[in-house]
């Protein structure tokens, strides 16, 4: 029985966003290599971290469950079927997030390398806290929630940046501070996985 | 949506006959739960904070903050683009849709409250924006003028983000969908505002300049076609709000008229805002960057004259506090020396930083009566705020100080200045304003290698280079007792400005002990 929700809970999962929102992602990468536009430095890391908040996006609508009020009854808990949304996403997500920090040298000018194993926890990071939003409210909030979440720490002041350029004084710093994001983005992801607002927020519509 | 509904019952009036009325009340209603929308009011808090909690640096320009504050208020076009998708989604998130034909309005009426929403916010960002910049001509220094084509560019962003948000929420049912079209949107809006100069960028909603090429400017000389630009976005929005209304059915006279009215206007600004501009404007940019003297008016203050762009004429007195202080250290009677404002040295190419064209300047001064002017630009800041700005603050000081020293004419190249002079050069520019000081350090914090110190200006290649012995020696003698190094430098000028004197005799005759440092292996400008 359980094997047979979880195929289902697998086969309705809404991926479709993730899967458009990936494609966009790659296409800010592969655009200007394919154009020949060598970036400097700097707007190739901004243009890395576009695709990353574009595929992320997509990513927030992973966890939408309309039926999720007449779940009560599966054998399944709640936390669980989010679990399994969470397991099928977090495949293709990674796929594609790697897949762009292999693009993004291309899109540099210079020859010299491109030190990029520090930014993939900014992904991960950012996903646990969309998905702390989704799990309980949707992707419809999850996602402008993760576009303000980003220009909030984008415009933090140098001693708390978050978006540092590798390289760039205080990058390492800002390695713990995404740490410390995701750490959190985690916590708060298993506390709100099993609960759901749809309810509440649906009686006081904006 | 409840203000779209009317009963017959409750008030006994046909509803079609209060339709005026009641259109009114659903367009209250729209606004208000626009304008409270949470997307809406996080942005809307968000870019307050982003101004209030750095607040406004010193000696800024206004012309410049016209079209900054758009860059920052885009934030609240985003939060307005998902907040009118989302209230247009509601019928479908809600599962109401099949009830809507009991509503008193047709959806055309509906949609074109829905469609005039976006008006709230967008007055509410241009009172914020026109806040903003009040707030910046008030501050130290500030020079330039109000853009005001630049500034209506804000309300027109937000009203076309609410339009398009409604739109592809008319056009797409899925709450997915919206989301990707901003955040295709927001890309594109970046690499507009990241793409100075290039033309295309006119065609983003936010037309960026690069802060490190585009200096303060005259407001006559900004290439900026900020009126066209305007009609571009309106045309935008006409042509989205004409789309939304005939995808709601809307009346077949009105909608044709707002079409076209957007095709005119996206047409005409369209082309008009990405046309290269005149060669009347280039000619005139040109003088101003070669031939500044023609349009600048001078000042003379004590032995000094000073001249300037006119919107610029307030910085003299800072330039003027720099040159009376050194000199007031220089024995002897008081230099007749000249300052002449100049735009930066452009950017050459593949990013490389030129010489200072330094033979066209000196033709200009010559023939305006003004020879050996030293060079101001039309950036400055305050000491100790961070920005790159204070770099030409200290690089300025230190062109004065070279004239004072050396009394050399400026070079299109350095100059490099070794020994006890290179020390007593930049101890001079340091000390003396508490700005001079406090900008060197900030420079100084900005550097690294340790190889000496550049003080380049205006985007050139020209400045005071010198090495780190001679550095070190400076920065020795700026934290020592400063009444005495002055009267020390005061009784021993001719040896401290003597080429042969090196820095362990420079630092011997001001009472400084031994300057050892540990020079960089293979370099150091002196070595």
């Amino acid at each position: 029985m359980i094997a047979a929700v979880t195929g289902t809970v697998v086969r309705h999962t809404r991926l479709a966003p993730l899967a458009v929102c990936a494609a966009l992602s790659v296409l800010i990468l592969a655009a200007p290599i394919a154009l020949g536009a060598e970036l400097d430095f700097l707007d190739a890391t901004l243009a890395l971290r576009l695709a990353l908040v574009a595929l992320l996006t997509g990513a927030a609508f992973v966890l939408d469950d309309p039926a999720r009020v007449t779940t009560e009854t599966l054998p399944i808990s709640a936390r669980r079927t989010t679990g399994i949304r969470m397991l099928v996403a977090l495949a293709p997500v990674s796929v594609c997030w790697a897949v762009l920090l292999w693009l993004a040298p291309y899109t540099v000018a210079s020859t010299a390398g491109y030190p990029r194993g520090g930014l993939v926890i900014e992904a991960f990071a950012l996903l646990a806290w969309a998905w702390a939003v989704a799990a309980p409210a949707g992707g419809t909030r999850a996602g402008p929630f993760l576009l303000i979440l980003t220009v909030a720490l984008a415009m933090l002041p140098d001693r708390l940046a978050f978006f540092v350029s590798p390289g760039a004084p205080g990058y390492d710093a800002s390695r713990v501070r995404w740490a410390v994001l995701l750490i959190a983005g985690c916590v708060l992801l298993a506390l709100t996985s099993g609960t759901s607002l749809q309810g509440k927020i649906s009686a006081k519509r904006h | 949506m409840s203000t779209g509904l009317a009963s017959r019952s409750s008030t006994g009036v046909d509803p079609v006959r209060r339709v005026p009325g009641v259109w009114a009340g659903l367009l209250l209603a729209e606004t208000r739960g626009l304008l409270l929308h949470p997307a809406t009011v996080v942005t809307v808090l968000l870019a307050l904070a982003l101004w209030l909690i750095p607040g406004v640096p010193a000696f800024p320009d206004v012309t410049s903050t016209s079209w900054e504050v758009q860059y920052t208020l885009a934030v609240v076009a985003g939060g307005v683009f998902v907040a009118a998708n989302l209230r247009a989604l509601r019928p479908y998130r809600h599962r109401t849709a099949d009830f809507e034909g009991v509503l008193s309005l047709p959806m055309g009426q509906r949609t074109a409250a829905a469609l005039l929403a976006p008006l709230a916010p967008a007055a509410l960002a241009l009172a914020a924006g026109a806040a903003r910049i009040h707030v910046t001509s008030l501050r130290r220094g500030a020079t330039g003028t109000v853009q005001i084509g630049e500034l209506l560019t804000v309300p027109a962003v937000i009203v076309l983000a609410g339009i398009l948000g409604h739109l592809v929420a008319a056009a797409s049912r899925n709450t997915a969908a919206g989301l990707v079209a901003l955040v295709v949107l927001g890309i594109a809006g970046l690499a507009g505002m990241a793409s100075a100069p290039a033309r295309w960028r006119w065609f983003t909603p936010v037309a960026g300049e690069d802060p490190f090429a585009a200096p303060p400017l005259p407001a006559g000389l900004v290439d900026r076609p900020e009126w066209w630009h305007l009609a571009w976005l309106l045309g935008l929005a006409a042509l989205a709000a004409g789309g939304a209304l005939l995808l709601a059915g809307a009346g077949r006279v009105v909608v044709p008229g707002i079409l076209v009215l957007g095709v005119i206007l996206a047409g005409v600004g369209g082309v008009m805002q990405t046309r290269p501009a005149s060669a009347e404007f280039a000619a005139q940019l040109a003088a101003a960057r070669d031939r500044p003297s023609a349009t600048q008016v001078c000042e003379t203050r004590g032995a000094a004259t000073y001249c300037a762009f006119p919107e610029f004429r307030g910085r003299i007195g800072e330039w003027a506090r720099i040159v009376e202080a050194q000199d007031a250290l220089v024995p002897g009677p008081a230099a007749r020396l000249t300052v002449r404002q100049h735009l930066q040295v452009p950017i050459g190419d593949q990013g490389f930083v030129l010489p200072l064209p330094a033979g066209t300047w000196a033709a200009d001064d010559r023939a305006a009566g003004t020879p050996d002017a030293i060079p101001v630009s039309t950036r400055w800041a305050a000491g100790g705020s961070g920005g790159f700005a204070e770099s030409e603050v200290i690089g300025f000081s230190a062109q004065v100080a070279i004239r004072l020293v050396t009394g050399g004419p400026v070079e299109a190249e350095g100059p490099t200045v070794c020994g006890g002079r290179g020390a007593l050069i930049v101890w001079l520019a340091a000390t003396a304003t508490p700005d001079t000081r406090a900008a060197l350090r900030t420079l100084q914090s900005h550097t690294s290698g340790g190889a000496g110190l550049d003080l380049a200006v205006l985007n050139s290649r020209s400045g005071l280079r010198t090495g780190e012995r001679e550095t070190a020696l400076a920065m020795a003698l700026l934290d020592a007792d400063q009444a005495t190094v002055r009267q020390l430098v005061a009784e021993q000028w001719s040896e401290l400005t003597a080429p042969r004197t090196d820095v362990d005799t420079a630092a011997e005759a001001l009472g400084i002990g031994a300057v050892s440092t540990r020079l960089t292996p293979g370099g150091g400008i002196c070595v």
